[in-house]
């Protein structure tokens, strides 16, 4: 049973990654805030049923992500600027290897992706469907684990790895999208 | 352990190649990839190619962090909601003092290490257990950028493995073989409530510093607000436990925290005996 006196001391470390999460969630930081201060208080209020010794950032992630579907995801869904086509596995890569864009006997540069792609990144994971860029985001810039992600959306493994898998080919497609719409890279034949 | 391992092809490695960049493969898997990268010029252009947008999306996407009149804004929340919660009567039950869980005393004394190997449970299956408390006795404040794991921690996280391989855990236990460059204090075995605990001290030579290690059960995760740093398919998180920085990793048979102590190892054994006796007091 969670110990309520040490709530704030536990939960504290969370806030800037639980933001965050709701931030690109809601898209808009007013809102991110009340879903980070009710999913406080409701965890607060839940402390007592909380299993101490088990993952307290999984199950944070968790009522953040109830709430979000419950109080604040759109009813409508909002409509996609990119085609969603993502192709094969490792299709861009294997376009970029065709193009002669990567050496398969050197490997990629470095600056690749900041030469060719620019930092439209925010942009790109605001773009995915929401299924995938909660996975992403939850993923790749607030590290938690497969098992984390899993328990806080209460889904399978699997659907986490193909989630996350999928999400990846997107923002790769959506990110040479707009670098083709923009110039910097010429249009796919 | 068997030295041959079936290869895999192509196929089969790239189809793990995303859980492979995230450190979400075991050991034994985790391997298996890393050989046929070291043997594939085709697949290891791919595997950099894919790492390298990874990164590139974590580098390029910003972290604001909410800002100090929200979290101050939440803490009188907090407290209000606490206020609310005494009046109606309902804080009884949170004043009264639990038994600490196995985990969360270990972690609020510390500091331990234990030597690898594979330990077993007993009774009930899994426990998981919250390191949360670990990281959290000391609020840190170091500067972010300090890279997370650099060439001489890698050395040293190689050393705490190849321990972690030569040793095993029985009731007893017998370290088979140390390499020959590290000192190694006593390995003793302590049981530590349900878990038994191995532990071993060994002295780093560089840097004379002693390094414990630690293995948890399988279903512990060392949680802690810094980014993971996934290299050559190994994740590694770094944590503050009680003050000190750790590494930490996941073996197949659970996770393995190395902790750069300062304090001798005797005054680890010390603490660690305290741990085994809830009553004695810090």
């Amino acid at each position: 049973m969670g110990d309520r006196s040490t709530f704030e001391s536990q939960v504290s470390p969370l806030l800037d990654s639980l933001y965050r999460t709701a931030l690109r969630m809601t898209k808009n930081s007013d809102d991110a805030e009340d879903l980070v201060q009710e999913t406080c208080l409701k965890a607060y209020r839940y402390f007592d049923r909380f299993e101490e010794g088990s993952n307290l950032r999984a199950w944070m992630f968790k009522i953040l992500t109830n709430l979000f579907i419950n109080r604040y995801r759109k009813k409508t869904k909002e409509p996609t600027a990119v085609e969603y086509d993502e192709g094969g596995d490792f299709y861009l890569y294997n376009q970029m290897v065709e193009s002669g864009a990567v050496s398969e006997n050197v490997g990629p540069e470095k600056d690749l992706f900041d030469r060719m792609l620019g930092a439209d990144v925010q942009e790109a994971i605001d773009e995915l469907p929401e299924d995938f860029r909660i996975v992403v985001v939850m993923a790749f810039i607030e590290g938690l684990s497969y098992e984390e992600i899993a328990e806080a959306l209460d889904v399978p493994m699997g659907t986490v790895k193909s989630r996350l898998h999928r999400g990846r080919k997107m923002l790769q497609k959506s990110l040479f999208h707009y670098a083709r719409k923009a110039g910097v890279i010429p249009p796919s034949s | 352990m068997s030295e041959h391992l079936d290869a895999l092809d192509c196929q089969a490695a790239l189809a793990k190649l995303y859980e492979y960049i995230d450190g979400e493969l075991t050991e034994t898997d985790r391997e298996l990839v890393r050989q046929h990268l070291e043997m594939c010029r085709p697949c290891l252009t791919q595997y950099e190619y894919e790492e390298l947008f990874h990164e590139y999306v974590k580098r390029r996407a910003p972290r604001p962090t909410a800002s100090d009149s929200f979290k101050a804004r939440l803490s009188q929340r907090l407290q209000d909601e606490a206020n609310a919660m005494t009046f109606s009567g309902s804080s009884g039950r949170e004043s009264r003092r639990q038994s600490f869980p196995r985990f969360a005393l270990a972690a609020s004394i510390m500091l331990l290490i234990t030597v690898g190997a594979w330990w077993m449970t007993q009774n009930a299956g899994p426990r998981s257990c919250d390191w949360t408390k670990l990281a959290m006795i000391h609020e840190h404040s170091e500067s972010v950028g300090s890279p997370l794991v650099t060439a001489s921690t890698r050395s040293t996280i190689e050393a705490v493995r190849m321990i972690a391989r030569e040793l095993q855990l029985q009731s007893t236990f017998v370290p088979r073989s140390v390499p020959s460059e590290l000192v190694t204090h006593e390995a003793r075995v302590m049981p530590w409530k349900r878990h038994p605990i191995g532990q071993v001290g060994w002295r780093c030579p560089s840097s004379g510093n002693d390094v414990s290690f630690f293995i948890s059960h399988e279903s512990c995760m060392p949680m802690t607000d810094e980014p993971l740093s996934v290299i050559d398919g190994r994740s590694y998180r770094m944590a503050t436990i009680n003050g000190y920085r750790a590494i930490c990793w996941r073996e197949d048979a659970g996770y393995v925290c190395a902790i750069m102590a300062e304090q001798g190892f005797d005054t680890m054994i010390a603490w660690a005996e305290q741990m085994r006796d809830p009553r004695a007091s810090f």
